[in-house]
């Protein structure tokens, strides 16, 4: 993993280089998907559920769009009850029940007890990894039944 | 898939906080927001399988047709009931429980006090955790069972009721007399304890068996759970993404437009789901996208509240993106927090967190106590927003933590 | 399953904790008793959320059994108490191969740990055999999970008579399919550790991987012992 690769060096220069931190530690996007850092495996988490907010947010918006009268109709009826089953979903499932631990928890949990990192730093990447992939099948699925 | 990733958070958090606290950093110096973590880690690795196995089936039940819970196949649809609630009303205290971790970190801070019934707040989320898991019975009191156990089920709800009770009062009690500095983070929690007493008190009202037949699958209930969740759950993590942000991100954000955005979502959030409470008491069904007349008023006012909170949520959206680039540079401990992560760490955190292992000395929330041997004053906040004398605490110069005849 | 294979090198420091840092120590772990630990407490955790996984399984078998008791005693004895008792005796054996695993390499006898890791996989693979010859006599006869339910045959005939007799057998399927399924994954995972060790990965000072892989294969086990009796005895 490259986040291993040179930690004796990264070690020494926290004491002598203020200015280095887990931001600019290591760059590149790989280097951002596959680390094993608690902190920024919590800005992962915090990119990806934002996204999911953002899309049920606008959803909820559409939704209300179309009750601001009795028969508005921007969309079917249908459509309406597609609508408001997705934003339930997406709410409840893939933003609220990871929300807060995966992306503060994450964050500032070790911190807070005074650890270096959580105790299995890979499996937090792979679960980081596995929401993600659970993000594209449910938009997948999502394309499948309602292209 | 979500579910795996949520048993190995669960799994990874339990075993954090059992084996890797810094020397010191005993049970009951743990902070409340660990605590809360730690009792939602504990709800998400034993109900998450549970939802596994029955997803599990009923995937099989689709491609071998085995009849497990298809009544078409000799199943028994009852049991796929209990094992979803097995599952489905822990994960409302999955979503609620970091949140009232967050909210204890918020008060205490910015109140300056020290939390009121530490132990209190700390085990009553152990034991919403532990009873959680006894009352899925109460979403099926009409599958069938008998009396009974309806009434088993329904008595240790109204029991869930006591310890997140105790929590609120002991908010309210840690504010009092506190020394309130009303920043972006402390707006939300307020927020969230006006909120979330309304979804818990409008949720008892549904609880009442004969107003819950006027009110079922009305908007009534609607607006019930987008107070608790929303109102409780979002507006916390709202409040808690603004309190980490200059840790995260080693910028602050725009103070005046987060008490404006705070300012819109709490009044967008009221302006858009307090008339659908109303709508419900007048019969409103939900899942419709037509209706009469007769509801118009409100339903309007509704959709124009909806506005607002967006715009509120943009607005956040647009100075946080604003900060990133051209936000101020945040002090260590901008708020006078206690806990490590503002007192032992970086503005921004180093690779390792620590640059050397703390020593823990102090609870999380003894403000004074950090104030007495470091100087800091009594509890005001310096008018640069820094806090002068109040960065390092307790850090031993040594760093005696590891055992020095370190085996293998 | 839970921690890092390939050791982390150790930061060159010259903070007192890192006086001595053994290779296998992963930076964010204080000492090697602390790493142990955790490893350990992380795979009960795990092996509690594989109990409830199960759980699941033994509580839908319970209530079927409650409701269709006699067929549930009619169609258990198609099965051969003789297969399943064999079958628990070899996964046993098992259970100590791989308890003898650990015992040597925590007395640095490496040779003697991979071959005791191997027998288990070995023995792993006898209980596959069986479960594959039991799996083809069912299903030469039409016995299938569910829908596909059709017995013919001397052995099976009666259970087309049986009400609910494929409920039985879709329990039995699914229940010792995912059970088989964890076993298969055991082999894998101890065959990678003998692997290992065979490399000479471990000592008495770091076996935390074969500890590990003992722990699930007990469990594996243990599920076994429940089901032997609940599907072919009673």
């Amino acid at each position: 993993m490259s986040t291993e690769t040179h930690p004796s060096t990264a070690e020494q220069d926290e004491h002598h280089d203020e200015d280095e931190n887990y931001l600019n530690h290591e760059s590149g996007l790989w280097s951002w998907l596959t680390t094993k850092d608690h902190k920024r495996i919590g800005i992962l988490y915090l990119i990806s559920l934002a996204a999911v907010f953002l899309v049920a947010g606008v959803l909820a918006i559409i939704m209300r769009l179309e009750l601001s009268g009795p028969d508005q109709t921007i969309m079917s009826n249908d459509t309406y009850n597609q609508v408001f089953t997705m934003h339930g979903i997406m709410m409840v499932f893939l933003f609220l029940v990871p929300s807060t631990p995966a992306i503060l928890g994450n964050f500032a949990l070790p911190m807070q007890i005074g650890a270096k990192d959580v105790a299995f730093p890979r499996l937090n990447d792979l679960g980081d990894l596995c929401d993600g992939v659970c993000v594209d099948l449910y938009g997948d699925q999502l394309h499948r039944d309602h292209p | 898939m979500t579910g795996f990733a949520s048993i190995f958070t669960g799994i990874n958090f339990i075993v954090t906080i059992h084996k890797m606290r810094a020397p010191g950093m005993t049970w009951n110096r743990l902070p409340l927001f660990v605590w809360g973590l730690y009792a939602t880690s504990i709800v998400q690795v034993l109900a998450t399988p549970v939802i596994g196995i029955t997803m599990v089936l009923l995937i099989l039940e689709q491609t071998l047709q085995i009849g497990i819970f298809d009544p078409a196949l000799g199943g028994d649809p009852v049991l796929f009931q209990h094992f979803f609630w097995f599952y489905s009303h822990p994960a409302v205290y999955i979503m609620i429980l970091p949140a009232f971790g967050i909210l204890s970190e918020l008060i205490a801070t910015f109140s300056r006090s020290r939390i009121f019934g530490y132990r209190a707040i700390a085990l009553s989320s152990v034991a919403i955790a532990m009873l959680g898991f006894l009352v899925w019975g109460h979403h099926m009191f009409v599958s069938g069972q008998s009396v009974i156990s309806s009434i088993i089920f329904s008595l240790i709800t109204y029991l869930i009721g006591i310890p997140s009770g105790i929590k609120i009062f002991n908010w309210v009690a840690t504010l009092y007399k506190g020394s309130i500095w009303l920043q972006t983070p402390m707006l939300y929690a307020l927020s969230f304890l006006f909120l979330f007493s309304i979804g818990g008190f409008t949720g008892i009202m549904v609880g009442v068996l004969s107003v819950d037949v006027h009110l079922h699958d009305t908007y009534y209930v609607v607006s019930h759970f987008h107070y608790v969740m929303m109102g409780g759950s979002v507006i916390a993590l709202l409040g808690g993404m603004h309190y980490w942000w200059p840790k995260i991100t080693g910028k602050m954000y725009n103070e005046t437009l987060g008490k404006i955005a705070a300012g819109l979502v709490f009044i967008g959030f009221n302006l858009t789901f307090f008339p659908q409470l109303v709508l419900g008491a007048k019969g409103m069904p939900r899942r419709y996208a037509n209706y009469l007349e007769r509801y118009a008023d409100l339903h309007q006012l509704s959709t124009v509240g909806s506005w607002v909170l967006g715009a509120g949520l943009f607005l956040i959206l647009g100075y946080a993106l604003w900060s990133l680039a051209y936000g101020e540079e945040a002090p260590q401990n901008p708020w006078g927090a206690a806990t490590l992560e503002w007192t032992n760490v970086a503005a921004i955190p180093s690779h390792h967190n620590f640059t050397r292992t703390p020593l823990v000395t102090r609870g999380p929330y003894d403000f004074h106590l950090a104030d007495e041997v470091f100087g800091g004053g009594d509890g005001e906040i310096g008018g640069d927003g820094k806090l002068d004398g109040k960065g390092e605490v307790q850090v031993p110069d040594a760093v005696p933590s590891a055992p020095a005849e370190e085996t293998a | 399953m839970a921690t890092d294979t390939d050791p982390a090198p150790a930061p060159a420091t010259t903070d007192v904790e890192h006086d001595y840092h053994p290779e296998h120590l992963q930076h964010h772990f204080v000492s090697s008793e602390q790493q142990f630990d955790s490893a350990k407490l992380g795979m009960w955790l795990f092996l509690i959320t594989e109990v409830l996984l199960f759980s699941g399984m033994f509580v839908a078998y319970a209530v079927y059994r409650q409701w269709h008791p006699e067929t549930f005693a009619a169609a258990s004895q198609t099965l051969d108490p003789v297969f399943g008792t064999v079958n628990t005796l070899v996964l046993l054996t098992s259970s100590l191969t791989v308890a003898l695993s650990i015992h040597y390499i925590q007395h640095d006898e490496v040779k003697k740990c991979v071959y005791n890791l191997l027998a288990t996989v070995g023995l792993a693979a006898v209980f596959m055999g069986i479960k594959y010859v039991e799996y083809m006599s069912k299903f030469e006869h039409g016995v299938f999970p569910g829908g596909f339910f059709d017995p013919h045959g001397a052995h099976y005939e009666f259970l087309a008579q049986v009400p609910y007799a494929s409920q039985f057998f879709s329990i039995y399927f699914v229940m010792t399919g995912i059970h088989g399924l964890h076993v298969l994954i055991g082999m894998g995972v101890i065959a990678w550790v003998a692997y290992y060790a065979w490399k000479g990965a471990f000592s008495s000072e770091y076996y935390t991987h074969i500890e590990l892989a003992g722990l699930y294969w007990h469990l594996v086990d243990i599920v076994w012992i429940f089901l032997f009796p609940m599907l072919y005895l009673i």
